[in-house]
C-alpha cells in the first residue's frame, strides 16, 4: 500500500533472563515474530494483558530495546538496521508517550525544557525557535504558554500526560507511539486525553501505534486492531471487524471480561470466564499459546502451533477452529 | 436527570495555574535543610572548626612544636589546655594539627568519591559484562581488611601525607561505587530517561546530564559519611604510629602521648574531643541533607 | 433499610495537621453499609475514599485525626473505644484488602502461616485447626493444590493469587464487613473477572458485607447494590446502584458516567460523531477547595448560588440523595 508509514516485518524481541535452574541460558520470549503495518494518519490498537509484550514492541520501534529478529521500515528508513548518527537523524519522526506520567518527567527540567529536549538533542532549529515551538505545542496539548516555567511537581497526573504529549510533538513527528497512555489516568481525565489525541490526529495527520489493555479504549481511539497474547498476535483486523465478528477464543475472554456500568449486577458470572494466568514467557508451550486457557483446546491445540489465517477484508486469526467454534457472546453471534 | 446536560465536548484547553511560582526542587531542599536545627548547628560547629584551624595558630600565635611549659601540667596551670610529655602546649597542636587532620580527610573522601562515581556509574550504566567485570573489582577491594591495606601500604611506601591519603582513598571507594551503580540502575530504569534516549540522546549526555543529577542526593549524603569516615581512618593510622610524624594531626598528638593517659588525661582527651565534634558536624550535615532530600511529607511527584 | 446498619458513618471529618495548619481531608462524610450488602465507593483519585477505609479501621497515617463525626459499628461508637476493643474488632468484624498484593503479604512468611496466625490471633483456635482453616480458605478463594501451596512463600505466587490469597485471610475470620480497596486494579481484566466472581459467590456463601472501593463504573455495576460517590473529600451523591447508574442525579456522577468509554460489540467501530464527553479541568487541591460547591468550577450547570454556598445533601428518591442545588428528583422514566 502507497500510504504505508510503518512496516513490521516478524519482529522478534527475546530477553536473556539468567541462568536456567538446569543449566543454560533463560530466555524471555518478549516478543516472538509480529508483522503490520500502519497507514498514515490511522491508528493501530496493541491490545493484551500484562506480560504480553506490548511495551516491547513500542521499544523496539523506538530502538530502546535490542531487536532479536525481524526489520522495521518507517516509511523507506529501515530503523531497525539504523546505527548512531543515522539512526539521530530519522528519530525526529517518531516519538513515544509512556504509560507513567510521573517517571516519564525528567524531575529537575521545567516543561518548557522538557518539551525543547528533542529538539536540543537532535539540534533542529535555533534557540529562540525550539523556545516557540515548545510554547506552540503547549498551547496545543491545551496548557497555558506560561506553564513552561514550571516543574513537573507543579502540574497533576493529566497535565503531566498533556506535558509528555508534547514533548512527543515538538520534532513534528508523523508516527507518535503510545504506550498505555491512559492506563494511570481517571475516566475523567482519560476522557480529555483520549479526546487530545483524537484531535491532534485529525489536525497534523499524525499516526498512532496505540498500546492498551482496554478494549473499550482501543475500540475509541483505534482503526485497525492487534490482540495480543504471550508475545504473539493471536488475531488482527480492522476495528469494525473485529469488535462485530472476533473469532479467537482470547479475545472473546477479553470482551467477556469487559465491565460496563450499564450491565446488570452479576452480569460477569453468567459469562464464560477465563481461568488461570497466561503462563511464563520463558518457556511458552509449543502447541497454540493460549491452549492451557482455552475452554475449546484440544490435543491437536496442544501439540501444533496454529498461524495467522485469513478470513477476509485484513481479518487474520491464529486458531486452528477459527470459524467452526461459537461465540460465547451474544453480541457476536448476532453480528455474525 | 442530568446526563443530558452538554457536557464539555472538546478537549478544552485546561490551564496549568502559571500563578505558582517555579520552584526548583534545589532550592526547596535548601530551604528544608536550612529549617532542620541540628544540621544548621552542625554546619555552624564545622565552620566554626574550619576557623579555627585555618586562623586559630595566627590569632593563638604559640609554635606547636616548641617546648613552651612544664611537661605534662594541667589545663589551666599556664596554658589553657595543659602540655604534652615534652611540653609543647597541647591547643597550639589541635589548632595546626587540624589542617592536617582535615586536609587529609577532605582529599581522601574526594578520591574515594571520585573513583566510586566513576566505577559505579560506568557498571551502572552500561550493565551486562563492564558490570560483571566492575563489580568483580569492586568486591575485591570491599572484602580486603582495610585497616590492614593501608598499614601495609604505609609501612611499604614511606608514611608520607601522599601515601597516607591515597591508602585511605583506595580502600573506601567501593561503598560508594555500588551505591552509585544501583542509584544509576534505578534511575536508567525510568521512563524519562527512555523518553530522553527515545528522542536522541546520546550516553554520554544520558549519564552525566539526565541520571548523574538524580542519583546524586543519596551519594551526596553517604559522601558526607565517608569524609567522616576518612578522618578517622587518618587518626588511627597516626595513632598507630603510621602517619606523617614529621606532619602533626590530631591522631599523632593522641598516639604520642597514649603513654600518659592514666597522669595527663587532656593530652588525649582534648585532641579526641576535637576528632569527635568534627565528625558529629559532618554526620549532623549529612544527616541533614538526608532529611531535606526525603522528606516523607512531600507530596507526589 | 429499617433498623440499624450493620456499619453507619455519620458526618465524618477528617484533617491533616500541618504546618500550615489544619487541612480537612475528609468533610462531613455519611454512610451506610447495610448486613451482606456492597456498597460501592467510587470518585476520582485524591477524593478520600481510602482515607474514609483507614477512618473506619482507625488506622489513619501519622498526622491525620478524625475531628469530628461518629463511625457506628452495630451502634456502638469505634471513633473513640480503646485500641484493644479496636484491634479485636479488625480481623473479626472488619477486615481489609489492600490494592497491592505484593506489598500488603509478609514476603519471609509462607502463605499458611500468615493465614493460620490470624485465626490463631483472633478466633484462639490452636495451631492443628488453624492449619485446617487455612487450607479450607485457599481452597474457598479456588487456589489450585491448597495443601502443597500453603507452604508457598508470597512471591512464589502470581498477583491473582497473591490477592486471592488475601481474599483467604481476610475471610478467615468471618468477618462480617471485608473492605476491599482497589483489590482489582493491578490486576489483568480476566484475573479482576475471576476475582470479582469469587467475591461475589463469597457473599452469598457467608453473608458479609463489602465496601468496594474503585474508580471504575463497571466494576460498581457487577457487583454494588448501593453506591457512595465521592469528590474532593466529600460524599456528594448516594443511593441504590441502579438508581444512581441509571439516574444520576449529581452532575459529577452523570458526567464520570459518559467519559466512561463503553465497548461496543458492532460494527460501527469506530465512528466519528462519537465522541466521549468529558468533565473539564481537575479535582481541587487539597487546602484549595472552593467556596460553595466543590464541583462548581469543572460543572456545565454551575450558576452564582453553586459557587457561593455549599449545597445540603436532597433526597432525590428512595434512600437517594445529591449534594446538588441543581439535583432533580427521580420521577421520570
Ligand atoms: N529488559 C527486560 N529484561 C528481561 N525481561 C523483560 C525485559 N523487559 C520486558 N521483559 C519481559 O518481557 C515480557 C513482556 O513485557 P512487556 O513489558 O512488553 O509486557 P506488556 O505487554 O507491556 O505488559 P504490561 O501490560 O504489564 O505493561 C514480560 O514477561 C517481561 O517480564
Ligand atoms: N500520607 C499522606 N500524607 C499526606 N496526604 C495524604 C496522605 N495520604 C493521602 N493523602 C491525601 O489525602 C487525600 C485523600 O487521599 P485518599 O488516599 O483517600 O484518596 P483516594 O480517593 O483513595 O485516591 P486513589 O484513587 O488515588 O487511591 C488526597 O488528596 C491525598 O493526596
Ligand atoms: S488453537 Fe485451540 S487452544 Fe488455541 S485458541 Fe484456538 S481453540 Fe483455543
Ligand atoms: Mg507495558
Ligand atoms: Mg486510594
Amino acid at each position: 500500500m502507497s500510504d504505508e508509514l510503518l512496516r513490521v516485518n516478524g519482529l522478534k524481541v527475546h530477553f536473556d533472563a539468567g541462568r536456567a535452574p538446569g543449566g543454560g541460558r533463560r530466555t524471555v520470549h518478549a516478543v516472538d515474530g509480529v508483522d503490520f503495518s500502519v497507514r498514515k494518519g490511522t491508528s493501530y490498537g496493541i491490545v493484551g494483558e500484562s506480560g504480553s509484550g506490548k511495551s516491547t514492541i513500542a521499544q523496539a520501534i523506538m530502538r530502546l530495546v535490542p531487536i532479536t529478529e525481524g526489520s522495521i521500515f518507517l516509511k523507506e528508513h529501515q530503523i531497525s538496521g539504523l546505527e548512531g548518527q543515522s539512526l539521530r537523524a530519522v528519530r525526529d519522526r517518531f516519538q513515544m508517550v509512556f504509560q507513567d506520567p510521573f517517571s516519564s518527567l525528567n524531575p529537575r527540567k521545567k516543561a518548557r525544557a522538557a518539551i525543547r529536549e528533542p529538539l536540543d538533542l537532535l539540534g533542529i532549529g535555533d534557540e529562540k525557535g525550539r523556545d516557540k515551538v515548545a510554547e506552540d505545542m503547549l498551547a496545543a496539548v491545551g496548557l497555558h504558554r506560561e506553564a513552561g516555567r514550571l516543574f513537573p511537581h507543579q502540574f497533576s497526573g493529566g497535565q503531566r500526560q498533556r506535558l509528555c504529549i508534547a514533548r512527543a510533538l515538538a520534532s513534528r513527528p508523523e508516527l507518535i507511539v503510545c504506550d498505555e497512555p491512559v492506563s494511570a489516568l481517571d475516566v475523567a481525565i482519560q476522557a480529555q486525553i483520549l479526546n487530545l489525541l483524537r484531535q491532534l490526529q485529525a489536525e497534523m495527520g499524525l499516526s498512532y501505534v496505540f498500546i492498551s489493555h482496554d478494549l473499550a479504549v482501543v475500540q475509541y481511539v483505534c482503526d485497525e486492531v492487534a490482540v495480543m497474547y504471550l508475545g504473539e498476535f493471536v488475531e488482527k483486523a480492522p476495528a469494525a471487524k473485529l469488535f462485530s465478528s472476533a473469532m479467537h477464543p482470547y479475545t472473546w475472554s477479553l470482551m467477556s471480561a469487559a465491565l460496563s456500568p450499564e450491565a446488570e449486577r452479576g452480569t460477569l458470572a453468567k459469562r464464560p470466564l477465563l481461568g488461570g494466568e497466561p503462563p511464563s514467557p520463558t518457556a511458552p508451550p509449543p502447541g497454540c499459546r493460549f491452549a492451557a486457557r482455552c475452554p475449546f483446546a484440544t490435543e491437536r491445540c496442544r501439540a501444533e502451533k496454529p498461524a495467522l489465517r485469513g478470513f477476509g477484508e485484513g481479518h487474520r486469526v491464529a486458531c486452528h477452529y477459527a470459524g467452526e467454534l461459537e461465540p460465547p457472546i451474544p453480541e457476536l453471534r448476532r453480528a455474525a | 436527570m442530568m446526563s443530558s446536560e452538554p457536557m464539555q465536548a472538546t478537549a478544552a484547553p485546561v490551564e496549568a495555574a502559571p500563578a505558582a511560582k517555579p520552584d526548583h526542587p534545589m532550592r526547596e531542599t535548601l530551604k528544608i535543610f536550612l529549617k532542620n536545627r541540628s544540621a544548621a548547628g552542625g554546619l555552624i560547629l564545622l565552620g566554626l572548626i574550619l576557623f579555627a584551624t585555618i586562623f586559630g595558630p595566627a590569632i593563638y600565635g604559640v609554635d606547636p612544636y616548641e617546648m613552651v611549659w612544664m611537661p605534662l601540667s594541667p589545663p589551666g596551670d599556664g596554658t589553657p589546655l595543659g602540655t604534652d610529655y615534652i611540653g609543647r602546649d597541647i591547643l597550639a597542636g589541635i589548632l595546626v594539627g587540624g589542617r592536617v587532620t582535615l586536609i587529609v580527610g577532605a582529599v581522601s573522601a574526594v578520591m574515594t568519591i571520585v573513583i566510586g562515581l566513576v566505577v559505579g556509574s560506568f557498571a551502572g550504566f552500561f550493565g551486562g559484562r563492564v558490570d560483571a567485570a566492575l563489580m568483580k573489582f569492586t568486591e575485591f577491594f570491599q572484602v580486603l581488611p582495610s585497616l590492614l591495606l593501608a598499614m601495609v601500604m604505609v609501612t611499604i611506601f614511606s608514611p608520607s601525607l601522599g601515601t597516607i591519603i591515597f591508602a585511605i582513598g583506595i580502600v573506601g571507594w567501593a561503598q560508594i561505587a555500588r551505591l552509585t551503580r544501583a542509584e544509576f540502575m534505578r534511575i536508567a530504569s525510568l521512563e524519562y530517561v527512555k523518553a530522553a534516549r527515545a528522542a536522541g540522546a546520546r550516553d554520554g549526555y544520558l549519564m552525566f546530564r539526565v541520571i548523574l543529577p538524580g542519583s546524586l542526593p543519596p551519594i551526596v549524603v553517604a559522601s558526607a559519611l565517608v569524609t567522616g569516615a576518612s578522618i578517622l581512618f587518618e587518626a588511627g593510622l597516626s595513632f598507630l604510629g603510621l602517619g606523617d610524624p614529621n606532619q602533626l594531626s590530631w591522631g599523632l598528638i593522641i598516639g604520642q602521648n597514649q603513654n600518659y593517659l592514666m597522669d595527663a588525661w587532656w593530652t588525649v582527651t582534648c585532641p579526641g574531643i576535637a576528632i569527635f565534634l568534627t565528625v558529629l558536624a559532618i554526620s549532623l550535615i549529612g544527616d541533614g541533607i538526608n532529611d531535606a532530600l526525603n522528606p516523607r511529607a512531600r507530596k507526589r511527584g | 433499610m429499617t433498623g440499624t446498619p450493620f456499619l453507619e458513618v455519620r458526618n465524618l471529618t477528617v484533617e491533616m495537621k500541618g504546618e500550615s495548619g489544619a487541612i480537612r481531608v475528609l468533610d462531613d462524610v455519611s454512610l451506610r453499609i447495610e448486613r451482606g450488602r456492597t456498597m460501592g465507593i467510587v470518585g476520582e483519585s485524591g477524593c478520600g475514599k481510602s482515607m474514609t477505609a483507614l477512618a473506619i479501621m482507625r488506622l489513619l497515617p501519622p498526622g491525620f485525626e478524625i475531628t469530628a463525626g461518629q463511625v457506628l459499628v452495630e451502634g456502638e461508637d469505634i471513633t473513640r473505644v480503646p485500641e484493644a476493643r479496636m484491634r479485636a474488632l479488625r480481623g473479626n468484624d472488619i477486615s481489609m484488602i489492600f490494592q497491592e498484593p505484593m506489598t500488603s503479604l509478609n514476603p519471609v512468611f509462607t502463605v499458611g502461616d500468615q493465614i493460620a496466625e490470624a485465626v490463631k490471633q483472633h478466633q484462639g483456635l490452636d495451631a492443628g485447626a488453624a492449619e485446617q482453616r487455612a487450607i479450607e480458605m485457599l481452597k474457598a478463594v479456588q487456589i489450585p493444590g491448597a495443601e502443597a501451596r500453603l507452604h508457598a512463600y508470597p512471591h512464589e505466587f502470581s498477583g491473582g493469587m497473591r490477592q486471592r490469597v488475601m481474599i483467604a485471610m481476610a475471610l478467615a475470620c468471618q468477618p462480617r464487613l471485608i473492605i476491599a480497596d482497589e483489590p482489582t486494579t493491578a490486576l489483568d481484566v480476566t484475573v479482576q473477572a475471576q476475582i470479582f466472581a469469587l467475591m461475589r459467590e463469597l457473599q452469598q456463601e457467608t453473608g458479609t458485607a463489602i465496601m468496594l472501593i474503585t474508580h471504575d463504573l463497571g466494576a460498581v455495576a457487577e457487583l454494588a447494590d448501593d453506591v457512595a460517590v465521592f469528590y474532593a473529600g466529600k460524599r456528594i451523591e448516594s443511593g441504590p446502584a441502579g438508581a444512581i447508574l441509571r439516574h444520576a442525579a449529581h452532575p459529577y456522577t452523570s458526567g464520570l458516567m459518559s467519559c466512561t468509554p463503553r465497548l461496543r460489540l458492532s460494527a460501527a467501530a469506530r465512528d466519528g460523531a462519537a465522541v466521549l464527553r468529558e468533565i473539564p479541568g481537575m479535582v481541587p487541591q487539597l487546602g484549595r477547595m472552593p467556596q460553595g460547591c466543590r464541583f462548581a468550577p469543572r460543572c456545565p450547570l454551575a450558576d452564582d448560588r453553586c459557587r457561593s454556598v455549599m449545597p445540603p445533601d436532597v433526597e432525590v428518591g428512595p434512600a437517594h440523595a445529591a449534594a446538588c442545588w441543581k439535583a432533580e428528583t427521580e420521577v421520570m422514566a
